[in-house]
């Protein structure tokens, strides 16, 4: 279209008024007046309605063809009404205008006169009688003008390589199509619109997203700090070695959220010792509301081709390296992999490295308190996971990096410095400002009843003769139930009565095997109180605030009802309460009841640092447990010093876990986190709670329980020592390669 | 802010809000759904019935969906019932555009129309190693299909709203009677406007290519060092072999590291690799007075009418468009088949 030269027929912008338009008439207003200035009362004008089909459309026939058809009406001006009328006008215009138009486009053609409609209306422009009518309108819908289409796709300029540009021109078409029409939203909606696209606009890294998210965490500054350098700097390729108890975890999950908060990652992938996985996944679901799998969850196991199905899994490293998990791990393509106690992949040759290696992954991060160990060779296999030639090639790098006489001594400190600081992130205790309280432990053993120790020894008995015989009626029963049934043989009494009766109820028993049930059930409904009951009742009597933790609810609801009979004022606390009661319960605690009885999964994610007493009314064959109930009210924002008390029942396996755990590793003394890293150098694949139960499965006697338990804590300390040689090989290393951060 | 639209958005559906303590509201919904909502993650690490909203949380996100399906198009009027012409038009003309071998044109008349021009905003999404956004808006007049982006200021000053919830014909002050300019049509528009906003677009992909350069080139020459060192001494291993089982393990160490190599140049590319994705968020149409001058261009004893435009809501002269390519230009010649810039040279 030419625009150097004015067109013959001017058009207009016309607002239409629907009021009249069912009887055929258009209200006119000042504009339609100064448009038919010149045409008399009374007189009549040629009305070509562009695009709207003729009003006996609306009988129902299907038009022939499915272009619009023109309409042409006569219509009269009447000057006294200020309307416009004309057969079939109202209607052709409602097609025009559409159902939520309001403009139309009014086009002033030649004066061309027409013969007098003989009946409701003319089909066609024949030659006119000069004069007869004064003038001739077109009026079409604004989209006539403005119409919308598809544009061609726009492709990368030559000039720019490896660059592209994707445009939506689907969506474009979809907004501009009601423009077209001159409709519009209106202002109020265009803002909030406008506002929410702001809002929600990624500027980069430079700020991150997930902060504003984190209902159940408060990030420390130092790993908001790597978060951003991992994010920024690293481009999401980084070894993380923060010293133990700074929270790598937490800074992983960071990273992961910043990513996927942004559609970067979609799936994720985290690789961690067996013992591990299960609190990697609590954590990622409870701190990121990110909802991992694990492995070898039944959900896992249901769904078909997991692998590629899931999108956020935890593995144990040593599941995920073997087939059939490996093909299909090394087929699929993760955007995010994590490797925890990444100080596993410090020899390239061994298959977890070669595993690691191979993974298509666009993002990767390991995490390691301890990225040298032996030698400077395993910091060279771990950043070349990341970067392969960062730190050039590997004799290359002995050759400049790594002294001749001394394989932890480096040379050229500087350059390495430089070099590694592109990939690793290393945060010390005594620079993040993380300080803790000390705390303190006593083991009280107490010495249960006559009657308690009783049931403890008959039931020991009944557990040993079922699983060693393997009863046929019971061969299906998982030893999970047979360890629990002991688990809570060292709680109490009342524990046990649910899966005993449940037992009872099962058929195939001997009668032999009835009788020692009923027994046991009668001697555990009996065992309502107990001595420990009976040493807690004096421990918290009168005292400071305490938190008691037990691991099974019929502990708890014994104990509690127990010390409310000893006129102490208990509140309570368990999974199985409402989101209010359990705020009830914390709340009353923390405004002043003295004691908060509280089974482990109801204290999760809980902070209790206003407490500093803690009393494990039984044991968890697992230390980490221990360590998270400690964890409750042993943190940041505790004032005081922690003191825990262990009640252990004289002649029970608790006695002996916590025995090794103190006097062995001296766990109650040590460093949030360091438990974590002596379980993790345990030479042995089995879980400590299995290893546990093995020791006391394959035992005759309690001497031989005894002796199992010994040779347990042993390894433990071999296991502590070895970590501590460790530590005392990377703070020398990395004090001098560190110094100036 | 992130409050003043959640609530603003859920206002808009129909909901009511109530603060009923600091920080925290009472949102009705229409169909009767209650919920309690926080903006302020401190109130909600110690109030567990209050759901934290804010940027990435699922209701944040579904409310950002529900108004990014809405407002998308707005029609806005210019009225300007009293405009003012600049005096002397032919000497300013002439300043304007030079006609090459013409006589300084002389204006003939002039009137006023309706002119249109259309905001576009776009919504551009650059992915690389992060992800970055912007909104990058271009105005374009749908009569001369010019980029006028530097004029919206102006322009956002002047408008007032169509809004079909009101009595338009009373409360919009519809201007006087203008004649519609020649317009063309909203995809040419469009189109146009992806052309103005591809050019910023390569522009700031160049500058984010040049940024990372260097760390990509060193990133790569590292790796590529690696593998070759490592890939050569394989080779020397494998030649002085004489094991069958040695040579074996040899090879297959060789095509694994020539794996490693493709896939790791594969990583650093596609990690430095930046793509734009651009889409249309939402367009605004602006109805806005614009003068049309009429001006007679001799040469010899030739004489062609010329258009140009004047924008009195911004008092300053609409582009110069050659009207062969569409560009604008201070320069305009002519020929057998009308004016150019030189761009059918």
């Amino acid at each position: 279209m030419s625009i150097t030269q004015p067109t013959e027929n001017p058009r207009y912008i016309l607002r239409i008024s629907r009021d009249l338009l069912e009887i055929d008439v258009l209200d006119l207003d000042a504009m339609h007046d100064e448009l038919f200035h010149d045409i008399p009362d009374g007189g009549l004008i040629q009305m070509e309605l562009v695009g709207a089909e003729w009003g006996g459309a609306t009988s129902g026939r299907k038009s022939k063809s499915s272009a619009p058809k023109d309409t042409v009406t006569l219509c009269q001006i009447d000057r006294s009404q200020n309307i416009m009328a004309g057969p079939g006008l109202g209607a052709a215009l409602e097609r025009l205008l559409g159902p939520t138009g309001d403009v139309l486009i009014l086009e002033r053609g030649d004066n061309t006169g027409i013969d007098r409609p003989k009946g409701i209306g003319v089909r066609s422009q024949s030659k006119a009688t000069p004069g007869a009518a004064s003038a001739c309108f077109r009026m079409y819908s604004p989209r006539q003008i403005l119409g919308t289409g598809n544009g061609e796709p726009i492709t990368a300029s030559a000039d720019s390589p490896g660059a592209a540009i994707r445009f939506d021109h689907a969506a474009a078409a979809a907004i501009l199509q009601p423009l077209a029409n001159l409709t519009s939203d209106c202002e109020h909606s265009a803002a909030l619109h406008e506002l929410g696209l702001q809002l929600s606009l990624r500027r980069g890294f430079d700020t991150l997203l997930s902060l504003q998210t984190l209902r159940n965490l408060s990030p420390f500054l130092h790993q908001i700090r790597t978060a951003e350098r991992a994010l920024r700097q690293m481009r999401g390729r980084a070894l993380l070695c923060d010293e133990v108890g700074l929270g790598k975890t937490i800074e992983a999950g960071l990273i992961l959220n910043e990513y996927r908060m942004r559609g970067l990652v979609r799936t994720a992938l985290i690789l961690t010792p067996s013992s591990l996985g299960e609190q990697w996944r609590e954590e990622m679901i409870r701190k990121f509301d990110l909802p991992f799998v694990s492995h070898d969850s039944a959900e896992f196991k249901s769904t078909s081709n997991s692998w590629q199905t899931l999108p956020y899994i935890v593995a144990s490293l040593e599941t995920a390296k073997r087939e059939p998990h490996r093909s299909q791990i090394l087929a699929h393509a993760y955007d995010l992999v994590i490797v925890d106690e990444a100080h596993h992949l410090k020899n390239r040759n061994t298959q977890a490295w070669k595993f690691i290696n191979q993974l298509k992954k666009k993002y990767i991060l390991l995490l390691t308190a301890t990225p040298v160990e032996n030698s400077m060779d395993e910091l060279f296999n771990l950043i070349t996971l990341l970067r392969p030639g960062q730190l050039h090639t590997a004799s290359e790098y002995k050759k400049k990096f790594v002294s001749h006489s001394d394989p932890l001594q480096p040379k050229n400190v500087d350059e390495l410095k430089r070099l590694i600081q592109s990939v690793m992130i290393r945060n010390r205790r005594s620079t993040t400002g993380v300080i803790q309280a000390g705390r303190t432990a006593e083991t009280i053993t107490v010495t249960p009843s006559g009657e308690e120790a009783v049931l403890y020894a008959r039931l020991s008995l009944f557990v040993k003769q079922q699983v060693a015989h393997h009863a046929t009626h019971r061969a299906h029963v998982h030893p999970f139930v047979w360890k629990n049934l002991l688990r809570q043989a060292g709680s109490s009494g009342p524990c046990l009565v649910p899966t005993l009766r449940k037992m009872a109820e099962a058929t195939g028993d001997t009668e032999t095997e009835k009788n020692a049930l009923s027994e046991l059930m009668a001697l555990a409904e009996n065992g309502r109180t107990s001595e420990k009951m009976r040493h807690l009742a004096q421990l918290v009597a009168g005292q400071q605030q305490t938190v008691v933790f037990t691991g099974f609810i019929e502990t708890q609801k014994a104990v509690a009802t127990f010390l409310r009979e000893s006129g102490i004022e208990v509140t309570e606390f368990h999974g199985g309460m409402t989101r209010s009661e359990k705020e009830s319960s914390i709340e009353r605690f923390r405004t002043g009841a003295p004691v908060l009885v509280s089974t482990e999964s109801g204290g999760e994610g809980r902070n209790l640092q206003f407490c500093h007493r803690l009393v494990n009314f039984d044991i968890p064959w697992n230390p980490m447990r221990i360590e998270q109930r400690i964890g409750r009210i042993h943190r940041i924002g505790q004032d005081h010093e922690v003191n825990v008390y262990n009640l252990v029942a004289r002649g029970t396996l608790e006695q002996h876990i916590v025995h090794i755990l103190d006097a062995k590793i001296n766990m109650f003394q040590l460093v949030v986190g360091e438990l974590d890293m002596i379980l993790g150098a345990l030479d042995d694949s089995r879980d400590f709670e299995d290893w546990v139960w093995e020791v006391w499965r394959e035992s005759g006697d309690d001497n031989q329980v005894a002796l199992g338990m010994e040779n347990l804590g042993n390894a433990l300390v071999h296991a502590k020592e070895h970590y501590q040689k460790v530590q005392n090989i990377d703070n020398k290393l990395f004090t001098e390669m560190m110094a100036d951060d | 802010m992130i409050a003043e639209f959640v609530l603003g958005t859920f206002v808009q559906q129909g909901a009511t809000v109530e603060e009923i303590d600091w920080g925290i509201y009472d949102v009705l919904g229409p169909e009767g759904d209650l919920r309690r909502l926080t903006f302020d993650v401190e109130v909600a690490q110690d109030r567990l019935d209050c759901e934290l909203v804010s940027i990435g949380t699922p209701l944040f996100e579904e409310i950002q969906q529900v108004s990014r399906q809405q407002g998308k198009t707005l029609v806005r009027w210019v009225p300007m019932p009293d405009i003012k012409v600049p005096g002397s038009l032919s000497e300013k003309v002439a300043k304007l555009i030079h006609f090459v071998k013409c006589r300084p044109p002389q204006v003939v008349s002039w009137t006023v129309e309706e002119g249109s021009a259309v905001l576009f905003r776009f919504h551009v999404v650059y992915q690389m190693a992060e992800l970055v956004e912007e909104i990058v808006s271009v105005l374009i007049d749908c009569g001369l299909l010019a980029d006028i982006t530097s004029l919206l200021p102006s322009l956002e000053a002047q408008w007032f709203a169509v809004d079909p919830a009101t009595d338009l014909a009373q409360d919009t002050k519809q201007p006087s009677l203008r004649r519609l300019q020649p317009l063309h049509s909203l995809a040419e528009s469009y189109q146009q406007a992806a052309k103005v906003v591809s050019r910023q677009i390569n522009q700031r992909i160049d500058e984010l290519q040049r940024e990372y350069h260097v760390q990509q080139q060193e990133e790569q020459d590292q790796s590529d060092r690696y593998y070759q060192t490592t890939l050569m001494t394989l080779r020397q291993q494998l030649q002085n072999a004489v094991d069958a089982s040695r040579v074996q393990r040899l090879k297959e160490k060789i095509i694994a590291t020539q794996t490693d190599w493709d896939r790791r140049r594969e990583d650093i590319a596609r990690s430095y690799n930046i793509v734009a994705e651009v889409s249309l968020d939402q367009s605004v149409l602006y109805l806005a007075p614009v003068v049309s001058i009429e001006a007679t261009v001799q040469q010899r004893t030739d004489r062609w009418p010329f258009l140009l435009f004047y924008y009195p809501w911004a008092r300053t002269w609409a582009p110069v468009v050659c009207p062969s390519c569409n560009t604008p230009v201070t320069k305009l010649g002519h020929d057998n088949e009308g004016w150019h810039c030189g761009c059918r040279e």
